[in-house]
């Protein structure tokens, strides 16, 4: 027997549905309602012995109806409201069943604790849920910010722009790593004169994916250090002699033609 | 896991490719049987593939290490190819950057490079 | 909620074994490759360390879940000769087998946490984690 009792699962989720209808603040299209409140209805219900929503398919189920609902920009307040209309219907059953309230107050409280703790499961997973949209957009912003461009045969472009954390220091690595297995490129020029800062984390993480590099065969020019990056740099008293440095990204990619025996040369044009 | 590495010699080169992970005895007997060979006849370089490791802990970079200083007190150039990027981080995060040995995105590159230095090419 | 694996340590063929498993559930926790191989190498190292100082020992291998954050832990245990000073055995460059002496240094710069209980004559235990979100 389920945490309402004598009275069916059905009845309530009826009570409850009617009385939402009433309410202003549920954002649900109406055609949903009576599912959202079945499925709830049913989680509180599965066990009496058990807290609400403790069945693990019923998690899940309800988990993952809840993230969808996120997903499509709806609010948590909607789902806890309908909650309390199941109380609310609940009790207006009892009374309308002539029940004596006195007496049927231990078994109310049962089915409050119930949606209290189904409340408090509602929004942890839609929490876990916000969660997991940040960290996807973090994700992609992150895929956006680090881009790894073959520039020509043998040679990738990292430009960065924009403050590095430790974080992203950590995502340009693997970045820049894998972009050099994957275009098999003998040299990568990274180019930093869009950072504003860098402290000696960052500095440290530059310095690190530049050694990672080279074990892979694979050389780095780091071009763009500013005037007032590089007396960070001398004042931090950070270590980049074997690293090495062009104050342009021109001047970068003479270099690494020079390394990679190209001759840049211009030719006559006779078709115009 | 118990087989031993081939060691080719192709055109004067000496050729290993790891192809896949190595029990620790494995590891010292590829090591002498290596030494034995290049030892015996040095011939023109030596080129080690490791894309196949996915894990490169501190007692292999020790044992290329001293692969990689005899071939230097021997005169015989050596590049180790195919290292991933996984495994690089994770070396470099260990401190061990594999200090003075060549290193080449693949095989092909590698054996390039050895040739290009033995024609006196600057690399 | 956790699950521990264990994994007994008595032959050089046991590190493979133990860091393949170590890999394969770090995989499964959802850690990227390079966090694999990070885990992968640091569990090599510590049983490298078992085999050649202990001679055997055991690696329990655990997913951790916690409110806020997920990871892996690793107890890596031994009831060998114990390792007299702590502190110069986790020095960089530091090694009695003539390593490079990166092992134990390593394997704690490889990981989140590192922690380290030994006592002479009675035994070696490492645990070390990495996690997936620090918050």
């Amino acid at each position: 027997m389920g945490v309402f009792g004598e009275i069916g699962p059905e009845t309530i989720i009826n009570a409850a549905v009617e009385l939402l209808k009433k309410e202003e603040r549920v954002d649900l299209p109406l055609s949903e309602i009576p599912g959202f409140t079945r499925d709830l209805c049913l989680a509180l219900a599965a066990d009496i012995e058990q807290p609400a929503f403790t069945t693990a398919e019923l998690e899940k189920e309800i988990t993952d109806k809840v993230k969808l609902l996120f997903a499509r920009g709806y609010h948590i307040e909607t789902l806890q409201l309908i909650l309390e209309k199941i109380l609310d219907g609940f009790i207006g059953i009892i009374q309308s069943q002539g029940t004596d309230l006195q007496a049927a107050v231990p078994y109310i409280s049962t089915v409050r604790e119930h949606i209290f703790s189904g409340t408090t499961f509602l929004l942890k997973t839609a929490l876990q849920a916000q969660r997991e949209v940040i960290e996807k957009q973090n994700e992609a912003l992150m895929e956006l910010s680090t881009p790894v461009i073959p520039l020509m045969q043998d040679i990738l472009l990292l430009p960065l722009i924009g403050t590095i954390d430790t974080r992203r220091a950590k995502e340009i690595m693997d970045n820049l790593l894998e972009g050099i297995v994957q275009y098999q490129a003998e040299v990568a020029i990274i180019d930093i004169s869009g950072v504003p800062v860098v402290d000696t984390q960052v500095a440290h993480h530059l310095i690190k994916t530049v050694k990672a590099a080279r074990l892979l065969g694979s050389r780095c020019i780091l071009v763009g250090i500013r005037p007032e990056l590089a007396q960070t740099i001398v004042r931090l008293g950070i270590d980049f002699q074997d690293i090495v440095t062009k104050n342009n990204l021109q001047a970068g990619l003479v270099l690494a033609f020079r390394w990679l025996g190209y001759k840049l040369e211009r030719v006559e044009r006779d078709d115009e | 896991m118990n087989n031993r590495v081939p060691i080719l010699k192709v055109d004067n080169f000496w050729l290993v490719t790891i192809e896949e992970t190595l029990h620790d005895q494995s590891v010292i007997e590829f090591k002498e049987d290596l030494l034995h060979n290049i030892t015996r006849d040095a011939g023109a370089g030596l080129v080690i593939d490791i894309s196949a490791l996915e894990v490169v802990d501190s007692f292999v970079t020790r044992v290329l290490m001293e692969i990689s200083r005899l071939a230097g007190l021997l005169g015989l150039p050596f590049v180790l190819t195919g290292i991933n990027p996984a495994v690089a981080i994770t070396l470099t995060e260990m401190g061990l950057d594999l200090q003075g040995m060549a290193t080449a995105l693949n095989l092909q590159k590698g054996l390039d490079m050895l040739k290009g230095r033995a024609r006196g090419e600057p690399k | 909620m956790t699950s521990v694996q264990t994994l007994p340590i008595t032959s050089e063929y046991d590190i493979i074994t133990a860091r393949q498993a170590a890999r394969e559930l770090a995989r499964q926790i959802g850690f990227n490759t390079v966090d694999q191989v990070r885990i992968a190498t640091a569990v090599s190292e510590l049983t490298r360390n078992v085999v050649l100082y202990a001679g055997s020992g055991k690696v329990d291998i655990e997913a951790v879940a916690e409110e806020e954050r997920q990871g892996i832990v690793i107890t890596v245990s031994d009831r060998g000769p114990g390792i007299a000073d702590i502190e110069l055995a986790l020095r960089d460059g530091y090694s009695t087998s003539n390593g490079l002496g990166a092992g134990l240094s390593g394997a704690k710069r490889l990981m989140d946490t590192f922690d380290i209980e030994s006592r002479a004559g009675r035994g070696t235990t490492i645990r070390i984690g990495k996690w997936k979100h620090w918050k």
